[in-house]
């Protein structure tokens, strides 16, 4: 069904192209990309292979922590590290790494998993994983993508978020079952 | 090239670097292009695959849509009145993704929704239903931003 509104879309096409970017930033990006690529043309192909290593050695890691994900512990984090991309980024994870576990063995002493709310948690932290899981394979197809660092350190935050609800949670029952108690 | 790019990203700076990466990739593999003349709808390609990809990234899923309300478009434009291009276009960009994606690849890039399926990966119904509702809901807003008679 045509209406006016599409043949208005159709034909003022060209006159809806109302923004500019910022040109000289472009081109300079654009520059210095080429001209990368171009004196670095001989290096490529040894990185690519390099790349291509890299990249079969994070799917057999992430083929590693899938496995310890599933039949091992659901909440930490392991495996593959970044620091394959980056040193610096791989640090970073390190860090969150750290505080993942370290959150997770609080969560850990009272983990009361038959809490509707603490279950829930862990569910959302089940997903996390997959996503995470997801995300690594992006990793390594597309080696150092902003996007995709992004969503790696953005799962780790939710994930310690989720943590970080589930001691309070837990925090919350045991003070009951101790006020309960001095009831008793 | 970069007002595709925004209208698909809705997001000044994911545009430029779109626009940075899909010159970078033309330029790269221009050997690759038998016929120059066609560098322009070439380059725009890539634009589009590239914003797809990145909102694929961005996890912006196209769910399959059941129903069939292609054919359902709100009682509108009894006649364009004469819009504010630069109107038109902020309200393109205010539109939710999916359909802003659709409406945009279908009215604006002139692909049929048989390819916008095959793009996207979603059903040719699902195609027809995103770009009808968002050509209505696109209509809703210009109507509260200008007059229409």
């Amino acid at each position: 069904m045509s209406t006016e509104l599409e043949k208005y879309l159709n034909s003022q096409r060209e006159t809806l192209d109302v923004e500019s970017p910022d040109d000289q930033l472009i081109w300079e990006g654009i520059r210095q990309d080429l001209h990368s690529s171009a004196s670095h043309r001989g290096k490529k192909r040894m990185l690519i292979r390099i790349r291509n290593i890299a990249a079969a050695v994070i799917i057999l890691v992430s083929v590693g922590y899938m496995i310890n994900d599933i039949f091992g512990d659901r909440i930490l984090g392991g495996g593959v590290s970044l620091a394959d991309i980056d040193g610096e980024l791989g640090k970073r994870e390190q860090e969150y790494r750290t505080l993942v576990n370290f959150k997770q063995e609080e969560a850990r002493i009272f983990n009361h998993v038959d809490n509707i709310i603490i279950a829930e948690l862990l569910e959302e932290i089940q997903k996390l994983d997959t996503i995470y899981e997801q995300t690594m394979k992006d990793l390594a197809e597309l080696g150092h993508n902003e996007q995709v660092i992004h969503t790696i350190f953005d799962t780790y935050e939710k994930k310690i978020y989720l943590l970080e609800l589930i001691i309070i949670e837990n925090n919350k029952i045991r003070n009951y079952e101790r006020d309960e108690s001095l009831y008793l | 090239m970069y007002n595709i790019a925004i209208r698909f990203l809705n997001n000044k700076m994911d545009a430029e670097d779109i626009l940075q990466e899909s010159f970078t990739t033309a330029f790269s593999r221009l050997e690759e292009l038998q016929n120059k003349d066609l560098f322009g709808s070439w380059l725009k390609r890539i634009v589009i695959n590239n914003c797809i990809s990145l909102q694929r990234k961005q996890k912006i899923a196209f769910e399959e849509i059941d129903e069939q309300r292609h054919g359902e478009v709100d009682e509108m434009d009894e006649g364009m009145p004469k819009v504010d291009p630069a109107l038109v276009h902020r309200a393109i960009k205010e539109l939710p993704n999916k359909g802003r994606t659709v409406l945009v690849l279908r009215a604006l890039e002139g692909y049929s929704h048989k390819e916008i399926a095959e793009t996207l990966d979603i059903s040719v119904s699902t195609s027809k239903t995103q770009y009808s509702r968002a050509l209505s809901l696109l209509n809703k807003k210009l109507k509260g931003k200008i007059d229409v008679n």
